[in-house]
């Protein structure tokens, strides 16, 4: 651990070390925090997740009908979007290593301008639903799908200022503990895209 | 934050433009399937589009979040992910089969 601070106290790059375990938190990218912190929110939106499906056996003709006012390829587009912002967010934490500060904020600039595509959308497609009279009360289908891409789209906002805070300061770490929530970010939706839209259309 | 010249100008970027590729070509994928309306897919779509979760999360957690270096964390994470999507995806089976 000496050798470790010893290469943080003259800003060199971080040394991985062997760990003692395979659950050692020291090998982490990043805070240990922000693990425990994502290992959280799959376990909030897995139970949401399986809230949702488990309505369906209670809403089967509910749940068909509902999926038809969805826009899949919008959905589609937007989870594109957020997986080349996480690439951006992965080159900034590469350039970061490499003492490239100012291709990792550059970088940082590229992933935060992509989420905030992906929120721009997904605020228009709840207009979209919102006009054709498909709110949050209308039925259980569409109460989960507001709470829980809702839920996700409050932490594609909060993932936008951990974003703006490491521009400002990129250090390894940060830029490590910063990314690794935006990549969270990225990897939920992975999972709620394909239950939300894709599950039940035409398979 | 100082500018170290011994350090390599070019860095390889190539193995995260690769996993970026697979991740676009596997949604892609997915909204390919689901498309397809046909009674044989009833009871493998959901599973089918479960697994490519399971290969989107796994790239993610891998080539995003840099998890090779902790085996531990990688499959507990991904044990998490299979549960929430095994599940859902044999809830929605369950139901577009009729069994109801």
């Amino acid at each position: 651990m000496d050798e470790l601070y010893q290469n943080q106290e003259e800003g060199a790059q971080r040394v991985y070390q062997e760990p003692v375990s395979p659950w050692a938190l020291e090998n982490l990218p990043g805070d240990p925090m922000m693990w425990i912190l994502i290992v959280s929110e799959i376990l909030v939106f897995g139970g949401a997740l399986w809230a949702f499906a488990g309505n369906e056996l209670l809403n089967v003709e509910i749940y068909r009908e509902a999926r038809t006012h969805l826009n899949v390829p919008l959905a589609t587009i937007n989870t594109i979007i957020l997986l080349t912002s996480g690439l951006f967010a992965a080159f900034a934490v590469r350039f970061g290593k490499f003492k490239q500060t100012g291709k990792a904020r550059l970088s940082l600039l590229g992933a935060g301008i992509l989420g905030v595509a992906f929120m721009a959308l997904k605020i228009y497609e709840y207009k979209e639903k919102l006009a054709l009279g498909l709110d949050v009360e209308t039925n259980t289908f569409y109460t989960l799908y507001y709470l829980v891409t809702g839920f996700h789209l409050a932490h594609v906002i909060f993932g936008l200022i951990i974003l703006g805070i490491i521009a400002l300061w990129p250090t390894e770490d940060n830029l490590e503990s910063g990314t690794a929530f935006w990549h969270m970010v990225d990897l939920i939706w992975v999972i709620i895209f394909p239950i939300f839209y894709l599950m039940g259309q035409g398979l | 934050m100082e500018y170290n010249r011994t350090e390599p100008r070019r860095i390889p970027l190539n193995d995260l433009l690769k996993a970026w590729v697979f991740l676009v070509v596997l949604t892609v994928l997915g909204y390919v399937l689901s498309m397809i309306h046909s009674p044989a897919l009833v009871y493998v779509g959901p599973l089918i589009i479960a697994a490519l979760i399971l290969f989107k999360a796994r790239i993610i957690l891998k080539s995003y979040l840099g998890l090779t270096r902790c085996p531990a964390w990688l499959s507990m994470l991904t044990s998490m992910i299979i549960a929430i999507t095994a599940i859902c995806a044999g809830l929605l089976t369950y139901v577009a089969a009729g069994f109801l």
